[in-house]
């Protein structure tokens, strides 16, 4: 069992690596691999799903408890979001940005967590709670909405045309309203297992810090020397702020959310 | 007058207000980086979250009064009604957690106290109550995982009623409510149980780890230093869980300021201190540590986060995700479209 999750965990780091060129090329408009790519990422996501599927079996609880479980769940939701996109808004442009976050984010299982490949621990006190499914995928759904759109605004400055700025800001708008939900959910979960719905815990002010920036690009946006390529911005600071509240805060300052 | 009005338009402002959010963001941010424990309770930070829920009630007032002009008019349409009413929701209900937050800060109380296994407290000695009773701690105990880490730590506790007796159980994740207090399980810790021939203070026989037992017969001492539920040499001081699977007792032999050796002790080991004194580490008694709480504010900010949730949820899946290529402008109010 152990060897079958390393090589699940391994192939879909590859297929998303491969599907990342694919797209490259295939935008360049060399050779027409972009269905070619398209179908790699399915693949790669059922790869994704597999992980996740035979974890959930294996512990018998939801993959929501750990940075690991987070990073898998991360990974598939933000490549899911992305194939909806490609499909309603007909655009393959973003599939190589947004396939090679997703190989990096992939590729910190094996930097950051190898140990928890086929480690699964249990689950502590303060994390057995009903609260605990609502804060973290309404977290994992933000975390991915805000990689899309940050894959879409870097691509948009890049070649410096705005035609997908309605797509980003409606992407950017799921993100913050599930984030916000997020935030809330959790503050509501903390007031019932630390007595405290709001301790300025590393973990939440950087959840805030990442809910001002996108509140700011939301009330920025009418202004209109505010649109195009600083409003963009605006949305790739926010992701990097995103992965920075992932694993910056896991990794880098101890507080109340150490679950890594 | 008309400075009252320029103060009043500057402060209720969105940009002021988006000012505001990026100032707090940013030192939030070096914050945490800093001294994350004192930076966020300074006057100068209490005093911008202030500033910001001044210009949010402000802004949140301006667009009330806006909106009832404009639906007085009875010329609105549907989608700016469905826009207004879903913005004005979720930033008054922002302003509300913000209101529950200010009469937390200054009508709110919370403590942290220790209640050795078996004892009792009265909430009025903790708190300012109008409602005070009286808690006994009847047992403390740890539910355990099979490898031995905990799965719960709970408090059977007990609180009187006139003539009858109600019991209750404190775990994590389920704190106690009750008379407008709420009880959470903190921590928890243990008490030694000691027996000697000699002590100097007869009466101390539940010693805190860290404590120092002097003796009448001679002039040695005994330091506790820590009760440990199951030893192994691997993990040095440090238990191997927080199972009692191997407990040992680590405690010092000492001359005035000079230690003249360190013991890992069983229960019921006689250690010889001096020719004539001996003592022994008896049991342990656990002890929990309860945060006592009651929050005034809280409905405030329960309210207020009901109406932030619904008010984004609705913005979201019915006012942001419309085509806004199909030119439907909003009227009156504020336009994100630019299509």
């Amino acid at each position: 069992m152990d060897i079958i999750n390393e090589l699940l965990i391994y192939s879909t780091l590859g297929l998303y690596a491969i599907a990342a060129i694919f797209y490259y090329l295939g935008n360049k408009n060399k050779i027409n691999l972009l269905p070619a790519a398209f179908g790699l990422a399915i693949v790669a996501l059922g790869f994704n799903f597999l992980s996740l599927f035979i974890r959930t079996v294996a512990s018998g609880r939801l993959p929501l408890h750990n940075g690991y479980e987070f990073v898998l769940c991360f990974t598939f939701f933000t490549v899911l979001m992305y194939l909806f996109y490609e499909k309603y808004a007909g655009d393959t442009k973003a599939g190589t940005i947004v396939m090679l976050v997703s190989t990096l984010l992939y590729l910190s299982i094996p930097l950051l967590m190898p140990y928890h490949i086929n480690y699964i621990g249990n689950v502590m006190p303060a994390l057995k709670s009903p609260w605990l499914a609502v804060h973290v995928i309404t977290a994992i759904v933000a975390y991915s909405a805000f990689a899309l759109a940050a894959g879409l605004a870097f691509l948009q400055i890049k070649n410096k045309t705005f035609t997908k700025d309605n797509y980003v800001y409606r992407i950017v708008i799921t993100g913050f309203a599930t984030l916000s939900l997020s935030i809330v959910l959790g503050a509501i979960w903390a007031e019932q297992a630390w007595g405290r719905y709001w301790s300025w815990d590393p973990k939440e002010t950087w959840a805030l810090v990442t809910w001002i920036v996108y509140a700011i690009y939301l009330h920025l946006n009418r202004y209109k020397n505010w649109q195009g390529s600083r409003a963009n911005i605006l949305v790739i600071v926010g992701f990097i702020i995103v992965l920075f509240t992932f694993f910056g805060v896991n990794y880098l300052l101890s507080g109340l959310h150490s679950y890594a | 007058m008309l400075k009252i009005k320029q103060v009043y338009d500057f402060l209720s402002a969105m940009k002021t207000g988006i000012f505001l959010l990026m100032i707090i963001g940013l030192i939030s941010a070096i914050g945490t980086v800093i001294n994350p424990n004192h930076f966020f309770h300074t006057t100068y930070f209490k005093a911008l979250l202030l500033l910001l829920f001044i210009n949010l009630g402000f802004c949140t007032i301006n667009q009330v009064s806006k909106f009832i002009k404009v639906v007085s008019k009875g010329k609105s349409k549907k989608a700016y009604l469905s826009r207004q009413i879903s913005l004005l929701m979720l930033h008054l209900g922002i302003v509300l957690i913000l209101v529950g937050g200010i009469v937390n800060a200054y009508n709110g109380q919370s403590l942290n106290i220790k209640i050795v296994q078996g004892d009792s407290i009265n909430t009025a000695d903790i708190i300012n109550t109008k409602n005070p009773f009286s808690l006994t701690v009847n047992k403390f105990v740890i539910d355990f995982y099979d490898d031995g880490s905990p799965s719960q730590y709970i408090s059977e506790v007990s609180i009187k009623e006139k003539d009858k007796l109600n019991h209750y159980s404190i775990s994590v994740n389920h704190p106690l409510k009750y008379q407008g207090i709420k009880a959470y399980q903190h921590s928890y810790g243990y008490m030694v149980k000691v027996f000697s021939n000699d002590l100097l203070d007869s009466e101390r026989s539940l010693v805190a780890e860290g404590q120092t037992l002097a003796f009448n017969n001679t002039t040695r001492t005994i330091n506790l230093y820590r009760y440990i539920p199951n030893y192994d040499m691997r993990y040095g001081m440090n238990s191997k869980t927080a199972r009692p699977d191997n407990p040992k007792i680590i405690y010092s032999l000492n001359e005035g300021e000079e230690m003249l050796g360190i013991g890992l002790a069983d229960f019921d080991e006689e250690i010889v201190v001096d020719d004539n004194t001996s003592l022994t580490f008896t049991s342990v008694t656990p002890y929990t540590v309860l945060t006592i709480k009651s929050d005034p504010g809280l409905w405030l900010a329960a309210i207020g986060s009901i109406l932030f949730m619904l008010g984004i949820c609705w913005f979201w899946l019915f006012v942001s995700q419309r085509n806004r290529k199909s030119g439907n402008t909003t009227q009156g109010g504020i336009n994100n479209g630019h299509n």
